[in-house]
């Protein structure tokens, strides 16, 4: 067991063993912890939330970011708002459909990697920016359910905010 | 007769259609509309109809265009438009259609109205990509937070329009209305929003930025000092209002602004800033960039220990200048005071020196178009940066009584435009070897003058930005700026005399260099400005052509 001390066995929602360099795994502060409690027995770390597919892409986020300082305890909240440029490598690693975007967005959030989740929110905040209502709804699927009153008194009010 | 005749016409086109009889349907419909001077919006819905099924899809798509436009508030020409778009592979512009349509059919017409938009949304629904979500019904609320953390105000208002849903937890959300910012507002803000906006905020609204609300500024404004007792910054970047009365801004008093911003389209009188000032004592800072002065001197009535920033614009050519702001009283009220800036206030030819010197914690001094005679000796020691212009609103030259330290000991930022004898300036004060960001950007730097001033063994290698933009800056001075100032980072020559020889003599002597400006140089040819890219230097260059092109002659080409 020792020669693969650096190599940890992460089991997954649906019963897969995922082996994976601890340096790796760590990034989650879920799995840091439960390391850290348990010891390191070798045994396979169930993983309850997160399926395989989910869990080797959260995983290769990881390997590309394992050199990555740890992050900061926060930089200005407001610095934060305005920005939502996101790293080349990154940018390609999000290009997926929507349900694996948000099941990567829960994955981190469940996991607690603070970086990632933060990545997949800005994808989403860019998905929203510089669209209409209409065109958000279309991007998301989302059905309109104001009544046709409803929606000539709320784009009165709020028709300023728009683009053009 | 001929409208019976017309009518007779569609009648048989439409029993013909129902019997399937459609390129005899298409022959009486396309007779009745020859004869018609002004035929009925439903007649080319019927042909549209019929060539529909004939499959003659552009002459469809021709005859619902034109049922619109005899009938804009109708859905029918929209629907046959949308359908045979969609037949047509184009989706997208079936969509395009159908939300034109919602927004010229009245929705008094409840039932119309609906269809459309039902049709219009199940196409939008379809055109989604795949598999794709509402993320505020999946994803937890802390996580819809903080997508939300990462959007501006106004793509926030825009949200609330999405769904009910959205709508609902948008606005139960207060912290997402403690800054109500019309800054980004394209057209007016109706008084409703605000009102409603501040409701949001459960009263915890902490900064205010008004702008295209119209005559219900002082309105806004009233509303937000009587409900917000937690107001911490105030800008007003327009006002229809504020200009005739000074007592809308009093209300101000009653509330714990710290920071208030007047922007330029709301010009105020030199009587309310004073006002202002002398009844909010709270402020630490204030700005106001739009002063008009009625002649009357400024009366600056009490201390004010609290204010650190001011900034002063003056509006139009003032008549008396900048005598009206009683400066010696103003020196004696704002003793903490760390950044000022006084623009645009021209000389009066009967008024005297003013001194700085008392004003033991300034740090940053503005006197762009300030005209008003102060010498080195008039400025304290504590400052960090100063800018300056026009002839003489600083001297270089020390009095010949000065004794004890040179001036300027902590200098990092000069802006000296306009204005000659910059190395008198270095040789004088103390700073000149930290200085870290220079400006001298205007045409009347020579490349003599220029390059006395990069030579001067007064200015250090601590300069990490340098702008001569305007000036006669060629390639012989690259020399002196890459051998003294290994450091810099950010450069900008627009509208100099380099070209690509001096760009490459830059790029490759200064390590450190991260910016380049090069706008307008005639001189210069694309190429430099490529090869300086690749090197992995941020480089701005835009060209008189260009900027024509891009604003005029562009629909030409």
């Amino acid at each position: 067991m020792s020669a693969t001390s650096q190599t940890i066995i992460l089991n997954s929602s649906d019963g897969v063993d995922i082996p994976v360099d601890k340096e790796v795994a760590t990034r989650s502060v879920l799995i840091r912890n439960l390391l850290e409690d348990l010891g390191d027995t070798g045994e396979p770390i169930p993983i309850l939330n997160v399926n395989e597919a989910v869990l080797k892409k959260v995983l290769e986020w990881c390997e590309q970011h394992k050199k990555d300082p740890p992050a900061t305890n926060e930089d200005d909240s407001d610095s934060r708002k305005k920005t939502t440029d996101i790293d080349e490598w990154d940018q390609k690693f999000m290009q997926v459909d929507q349900e694996m975007l948000f099941e990567i967005i829960l994955a981190a959030n469940y996991l607690d990697i603070k970086a990632l989740l933060d990545v997949g929110c800005k994808t989403v905040a860019n998905m929203i920016k510089g669209k209409s209502p209409e065109e958000i709804r279309k991007t998301f699927n989302i059905q309109n359910d104001f009544t046709p009153d409803e929606e000539d008194q709320i784009r009165r009010e709020n028709e300023w905010a728009e683009d053009r | 007769m001929a409208s019976q005749d017309v009518d007779t016409l569609q009648q048989r086109g439409k029993k013909l259609y129902r019997d399937a009889q459609y390129a005899e349907a298409l022959d009486a419909f396309t007779k009745a509309i020859t004869r018609c001077p002004m035929p009925k919006a439903s007649l080319f819905d019927n042909r549209a109809a019929t060539y529909e099924r004939l499959g003659e899809l552009q002459s469809a798509l021709r005859d619902a265009q034109t049922t619109i436009r005899r009938h804009r508030k109708d859905i029918t020409g929209y629907l046959r438009a949308g359908r045979v778009l969609q037949k047509m592979d184009d989706p997208e512009m079936a969509l395009k259609i159908y939300s034109y349509g919602l927004g010229k059919v009245s929705i008094s017409n409840s039932d119309d109205y609906k269809l459309l938009s039902s049709v219009h949304g199940k196409l939008s629904r379809q055109l989604s990509p795949p598999k794709a979500h509402d993320p505020f019904t999946l994803l937890p609320v802390e996580v819809a937070e903080m997508i939300l953390h990462h959007l501006r105000f106004e793509q926030i208002v825009r949200c609330l329009r999405v769904s009910r849903p959205w709508n609902a937890f948008l606005v139960s959300r207060p912290y997402l209305w403690t800054h109500l910012d019309l800054s980004r507002a394209k057209r007016h803000v109706p008084i409703s929003f605000v009102s409603h906006s501040l409701q949001r905020s459960k009263t915890r609204l902490t900064h205010a930025t008004l702008h295209r609300l119209g005559d219900r500024d002082l309105k806004a404004m009233e509303m937000i000092s009587r409900i917000c007792r937690n107001l911490d910054t105030l800008e007003i970047l327009s006002s229809a209002s504020l200009g005739g009365s000074s007592t809308s801004l009093m209300s101000l008093n009653a509330l714990t602004v710290k920071n208030l911003v007047i922007g330029k389209g709301a010009e105020v009188t030199l009587d309310t800033v004073c006002g202002i000032l002398n009844s909010c004592t709270s402020l630490s800072k204030a700005e106001f960039e739009f002063v008009v002065s009625r002649g009357w001197q400024a009366d600056w009535k009490i201390p004010l220990p609290n204010l650190r920033q001011l900034k002063m614009v003056g509006g139009q050519p003032q008549v008396l200048g900048a005598s009206v702001l009683n400066m010696s009283t103003l020196m004696t009220r704002i003793t903490n005071i760390e950044t000022l800036t006084l623009n645009k206030w021209s000389m009066h030819t009967a008024f005297g020196f003013i001194s700085f010197a008392s004003l033991h914690k300034l740090k940053s001094l503005d006197l762009l178009d300030f005209r008003m005679a102060v010498t080195l000796d008039d400025l304290p020691p504590s400052l960090t940066v100063l800018r300056a212009n026009n002839g003489g609103s600083v001297n270089p030259s020390l009095n010949t009584n000065t004794n004890g330290s040179p001036p300027l000991p902590l200098l990092t930022e000069l802006q000296w435009s306009d204005t000659d004898h910059v190395h008198t300036f270095l040789r004088n004060i103390a700073g000149g070897r930290q200085l870290q960001k220079l400006t001298m950007n205007n045409s009347c730097y020579t490349a003599k003058e220029l390059s006395k001033v990069l030579n001067s063994s007064r200015l250090g290698e601590e300069l990490r930005e340098l702008n001569l933009s305007h000036s006669d800056f060629d390639d012989d001075l690259t020399i002196f700026v890459t051998g003294k100032f290994p450091l810099l980072r950010r450069l900008d020559l627009s509208h100099t005399l380099i070209t690509g020889v001096g760009i490459k003599t830059l790029v490759q002597g200064l390590k450190s260099l991260e910016y380049l400006a090069v706008n307008q140089c005639t001189n210069l040819s694309s190429d430099a400005v490529d090869w300086a890219a690749k090197q992995g230097i941020q480089v701005d260059h835009r060209s008189q052509d260009k900027l024509l092109s891009g604003r005029k002659v562009r629909l030409d080409y």
